[in-house]
Formats: structure tokens, C-alpha cells, sequence
């Protein structure tokens, strides 16, 4: 398998993975997505050295990115967790939340000699070609659901499903 | 046609495949029994083709090459674009950190 397909498929399973994970406790294949994200990231990171352009480029990008999200995301996380909006406040947390932001902030601005303007054009382009995708995508869905009609009333639960919802709201109410 | 009338319409096209493919993506990896997908997937296969196709004979170059220029360039661009949002999320930081001590208690 050459680099580039290993890179494509890395990233089209990182897709997979966080389409599996938003689907929820209901669907078993929920519980695949945490491990094949990480897998996706490993191979896009571990197995593609010998990429050619345009996928070199790419992957130099993605590499930057996660330099500074990193810390940006965690130093966020700690600052929500600690500002005074739900709870009080922790001057401690807070502070190292915002050393990680000015540290992911001087990594941007770093990386940002090489960044133009122009990328930032393109980036608004691509926004409304993505616009564009997601209203026909919105639009599909509309008519899926007009051509299907109404489907028969559903049909009562099984013992074993009654059970299922039984041990979930004692468990639930239970708790509080 | 001029190469700035063209330029946005190739990068728009490049969107509209990102958008295809990650909304593919999603679709075969969300299949299940109540799902009623076969419209969607076939109206994004189209737009994401005929975008493909569009790329692929404004630049000239094969339509293997368009689509992985295309996708590379796209998910570049919003990479870039990302910085515009943090810069928008650190001043929502910047607001709730000087906020006082003053927790939300949920209203009865």
C-alpha cells in the first residue's frame, strides 16, 4: 500500500471513528470509535514518510495544527472548568489554562510568518463551497423524508427491550 | 474565462467535495435500519462528481489528482481559517475569566 492511500484511508477512518462515536450507547459501534480514531491517527502520523505533494503539504499542515490545539484545547478545558460561571473560581487552574493559550497563541503566531492572506481567501471560498455541499445535503434529507410518508405505528416493546428501559431509568433515577 | 473568475470557482468546487466526501463518510459509517439514506448518498455523490469534474476540467489535470488536490487544498484552508476561530474563542475566554464570583444557580 503506497503512503498516500495509507494517509487518505488514516483520515477518512478518523471520519469513521467520529461517526461511530456520535452515534451513541444505542448502536454497539459506538464503542469502536475512541480506538479507531486512535488508530487513524497513528498511521496518519507513524506510517507516512515517503508522502509525495499534494499530500505532504497537507500532512506539514496537520502537523502545525495539532502543535497548537493541543494545548489550546486543554488550556480552554481547564479555564471553563475554573471560571466562575458554574462554579467558583480557581486562580490556579485558571492561570495555567491561560499559559497554555498564550503558549499555543505563540506557536500560531510563529507559524504565521509563512501564513498570506490569501489562505485565509481560499479558507472563506471553501467555506461556502461547504455551505453549498451541506444545504444539498439538507435538502436531500427534506425530500428522503417528504417520499418516504408516514410508516406504520411502531410496534410495542419486546420483554427483553421493557427490561432494557426498565434497568436504564431505575439505574438513572436511582442516582438521583 | 479569466483565471480570477475561475480560481474561486475551483475552490468552491474543492468545498463542495470536501463536503461530499465527508458526508459520505458519515453515511456508510451511520448505516443502520431506521436510516432512509439512499437519496442523500446518491445526491452527494452526484455534486461531489460533477464538482470533481468541474476541478478536473478547469485545471486540466487528471481526475485522481483533482480529487486528492482538491481535498488537500480544502482541508489546508480550513486549517488555516481555524486560527480566525480560536481568535474568537480566546475572547469568549477572556470574557468569562474577568467575570466575578458569581456562579449561575438554575432558575425555579
Amino acid at each position: 500500500m503506497s503512503d498516500g492511500a495509507i494517509f487518505w484511508s488514516s483520515l477518512i477512518l478518523i471520519i469513521f471513528a467520529f461517526t461511530f462515536h456520535r452515534m451513541g450507547p444505542s448502536f454497539v459501534r459506538s464503542r469502536y470509535g475512541a480506538p479507531l480514531s486512535l488508530l487513524g491517527v497513528s498511521c496518519l502520523l507513524l506510517l507516512t514518510d515517503g508522502l509525495g505533494p499534494p499530500e505532504s503539504n497537507l500532512k506539514a499542515s496537520i502537523l502545525e495544527f495539532l502543535i497548537w490545539v493541543i494545548p489550546f484545547t486543554f488550556g480552554s478545558v481547564m479555564i471553563l472548568g475554573s471560571a466562575p460561571i458554574y462554579s467558583q473560581r480557581n486562580n490556579q487552574r485558571i492561570s495555567i489554562g491561560w499559559l497554555l493559550i498564550a503558549i499555543s497563541w505563540a506557536a500560531i503566531l510563529s507559524q504565521t510568518e509563512k501564513a498570506e492572506l490569501s489562505h485565509f481567501t481560499y479558507g472563506i471560498w471553501i467555506s461556502i463551497g461547504l455551505a453549498i455541499g451541506l444545504a444539498l445535503f439538507f435538502v436531500a434529507i427534506s425530500l428522503s423524508e417528504r417520499l418516504s410518508g408516514i410508516s406504520n405505528e411502531s410496534e410495542p416493546l419486546s420483554p427483553s427491550e421493557r427490561d432494557l428501559v426498565e434497568t436504564i431509568l431505575i439505574r438513572r433515577m436511582g442516582r438521583n | 474565462m479569466s483565471s480570477e473568475f475561475l480560481e474561486p470557482v475551483v475552490l468552491i468546487c474543492s468545498g463542495i467535495i470536501l463536503a461530499s466526501i465527508l458526508i459520505l463518510s458519515h453515511l456508510f459509517a451511520s448505516v443502520n435500519p431506521y436510516h432512509r439514506f439512499l437519496i442523500p448518498m446518491f445526491a452527494m455523490t452526484v455534486c461531489g462528481y460533477a464538482s470533481l469534474h468541474s476541478v478536473s476540467v478547469i485545471t486540466g489535470e487528471p481526475i485522481v489528482f483533482s480529487l486528492r488536490s482538491s481535498m488537500s487544498h480544502s482541508i489546508e484552508a480550513m486549517l488555516y481559517l481555524m486560527r480566525a476561530i480560536i481568535a474568537v474563542i480566546t475572547m469568549g475566554l477572556l470574557r468569562i475569566t474577568l467575570l466575578t464570583n458569581r456562579p449561575v444557580a438554575p432558575s425555579s
